[in-house]
């Protein structure tokens, strides 16, 4: 996953935004309303957004299930905006990692961290238990603080 | 007098309900007609709003007596809404680090726009606790102006955008602790007496958004009902007991709505804020026509030249402001321009000010410089922001396109401006 940066705008909500390999610059304003804004920014003014989609919720969450991805994304962003000092990542799993179950892991014990949810093929398993498998190809889903998201993913050995 | 009907009969005393109802009626379609106007002129109605009050009351063109009590007490309605739902928006996280980030952008704000008022003030002879209202005229921009502008620009993902609402949270919270200062001071009395005042006034402040930073939830898990009615009648009628304990205190009831909506958060504060904004519409509407309905239009006249060089001035100091709190943020010239201008706007909280103001009978002369300043700055800043983004990017295509001396001529300056990032 690229990297993200997510700016907090008081009064209105949060913006996120990130480089493409392809180069352009591209952001989502996630406003407090449940509008959304998807910009990219002017390569000659990379501080000012040159084209503009303007979504509502339900556009927003149309438009994220076109693009493969799914409804939790707005929950957990939703949940980070309230709550400081909470951080959600999506941590794809190397091709060779080893099944295991989350139990097994000891993910909570040992990091602090929680998986909420599995992402595999397009699919997404919310809330596993403690029995559920991890399989190569997963993009497991974490919440925790900064660090022991860190310490997560190097348990797992992802990206 | 014939009886209006069985409805009406039931209600009050001897209020006879006709003519309250035709002015009121008449009042709020003039404020329909001028939103409808300025929203196509993609200009903020507060000017317009102002203009209405102007008409009306007193010697002036249109003289409604029998809605001055509904207006009056609207009116004060109008601000603990305004500032119920400005603090509704902000969550306490926000507060704080916004705080914490653009504090030196924020003092730089406050010296820099507070001065020119106070020193105007001074200039004209006035009390020095009028000359302190001026400066806070001055001080403080219009958050729903400049929101509405960002939006209606399209600049909400622009990277100068945090810097800009930054300070306008910085200032929403200095407002908390200048309007108790100056309340205080307004209400009168020895020295010793009004420092305790202000003392004290300060301490509920200081206790209290401490009680929003940690227990917000617990208060808005309180407040939240899923029955709107419910929850209507919870917000408002705790907002409402808390401004008026806050006017009490001298704390003003301003900043007891302020505090009340950043207690209330999470979902209390969402859906309340949705059920309220309408309310907010109304009152806040019937504040600004109140307010302007008891200056009289030719006292605006004699007013608008200083209003203007103030406007001027104090236009100035925001776009130095924004200049330099995008600059820390690390945004290039042009976004360093937009952030500067769309400060400039001043609007519901300079009239605010104003409004206490009056109420403390300090300075005849402050209205109508208040609402002239505003009418002037409500209107130009907008209009200045979106010309500067584009002014400034043609100087600077201008001077990138410029031939250089050994490269052939490459015909003249560059063509048309692209994309609509100058919008």
């Amino acid at each position: 996953m690229p990297e993200i940066r997510e700016t907090k705008l008081p009064g209105v909500g949060l913006e996120y935004d990130f480089r493409s390999d392809a180069g352009d610059h591209v952001g989502v304003v996630s406003r407090h309303s449940g509008r959304r804004e998807v910009v990219v920014y002017d390569p000659d003014d990379p501080d000012a957004v040159a084209t503009r989609i303007e979504l509502t919720s339900g556009e927003a969450a149309a438009l994220a299930e076109l693009l493969g991805g799914t409804r939790i994304t707005a929950q957990l962003a939703a949940l980070s905006a309230e709550i400081e000092g909470l951080f959600v990542d999506w941590l794809p799993l190397p091709p060779d990692f080893s099944p295991i179950t989350i139990a097994d892991t000891e993910m909570r014990t040992r990091t602090g961290s929680s998986v909420i949810a599995v992402i595999r093929e397009g699919r997404a398993i919310p809330a596993p238990g403690p029995d559920d498998e991890l399989v190569a190809g997963d993009t497991v889903v974490l919440v925790g603080t900064k660090d022991g998201i860190g310490e997560a993913g190097r348990l797992l050995g992802g990206s | 007098m014939v009886n209006p009907g069985p409805v009406l009969a039931a209600s009050a005393g001897d209020v006879d309900a006709a003519p309250i109802l035709l002015e009121l009626g008449l009042v709020l379609l003039a404020l329909a007609g001028f939103a409808r106007v300025s929203g196509r002129m993609g200009v903020s109605p507060i000017p317009f709003y102002l203009l209405i009050g102007l008409l009306i009351g007193d010697g002036a063109v249109f003289d409604l007596t029998n809605t001055d009590g509904f207006l009056e007490v609207g009116a004060q309605l109008g601000i603990v809404l305004l500032l119920l739902l400005l603090g509704l928006e902000y969550t306490p996280e926000e507060l704080v680090t916004s705080l914490r980030a653009s504090a030196p952008a924020g003092g730089l704000d406050f010296v820099l726009n507070f001065l020119p008022g106070l020193a105007l003030g001074f200039l004209l002879g006035w009390d020095p606790l009028a000359a302190v209202f001026l400066g806070g005229v001055t001080y403080i921009s219009s958050s729903g102006i400049v929101a509405k502008v960002l939006g209606d620009l399209g600049r909400l993902g622009n990277r100068e955008t945090p810097s800009v609402l930054a300070i306008l949270v910085i200032e929403d919270l200095a407002m908390a602790v200048y309007l108790p200062i100056v309340a205080g001071l307004a209400a009168g009395g020895a020295l010793l007496g009004v420092s305790i005042t202000v003392v004290v006034a300060l301490s509920v402040v200081a206790i209290a958004l401490f009680v929003a930073l940690r227990h917000g939830d617990r208060l808005g898990g309180a407040v939240f009902h899923r029955s709107s009615e419910i929850l209507l009648f919870t917000l408002l009628g705790l907002a409402l007991v808390v401004a008026g304990a806050a006017e009490e205190l001298q704390v003003s009831a301003a900043v007891g709505a302020f505090l009340v909506g950043i207690a209330v958060s999470g979902p209390a504060a969402r859906t309340g804020s949705e059920l309220l904004s309408p309310l907010r519409d109304l009152f806040a509407g019937v504040f600004f026509v109140f307010f302007a309905s008891q200056i009289e239009p030719g006292a605006i006249v004699d007013a608008l030249p200083v209003a203007i060089g103030l406007a001027v001035v104090t236009a100035a100091t925001k776009v130095v402001t924004g200049w330099w709190a995008a600059g820390r943020a690390g945004v290039a010239l042009r976004g360093r321009v937009r952030a500067g201008t769309v400060l400039a706007a001043r609007g519901e909280f300079s009239i605010v000010i104003a409004g206490i103001a009056s109420a403390n009978a300090v300075e005849d002369d402050l209205g109508a410089l208040a609402t002239a300043y505003v009418l002037v700055l409500a209107v130009v800043a907008p209009v200045l922001t979106r010309f500067a983004d584009g002014a400034v990017a043609n100087v600077v295509r201008r001077l990138r396109d410029r031939p250089t001396p050994s490269a052939p001529d490459r015909g003249g300056a560059s063509g048309e401006p692209q994309g609509d990032a100058g919008r």
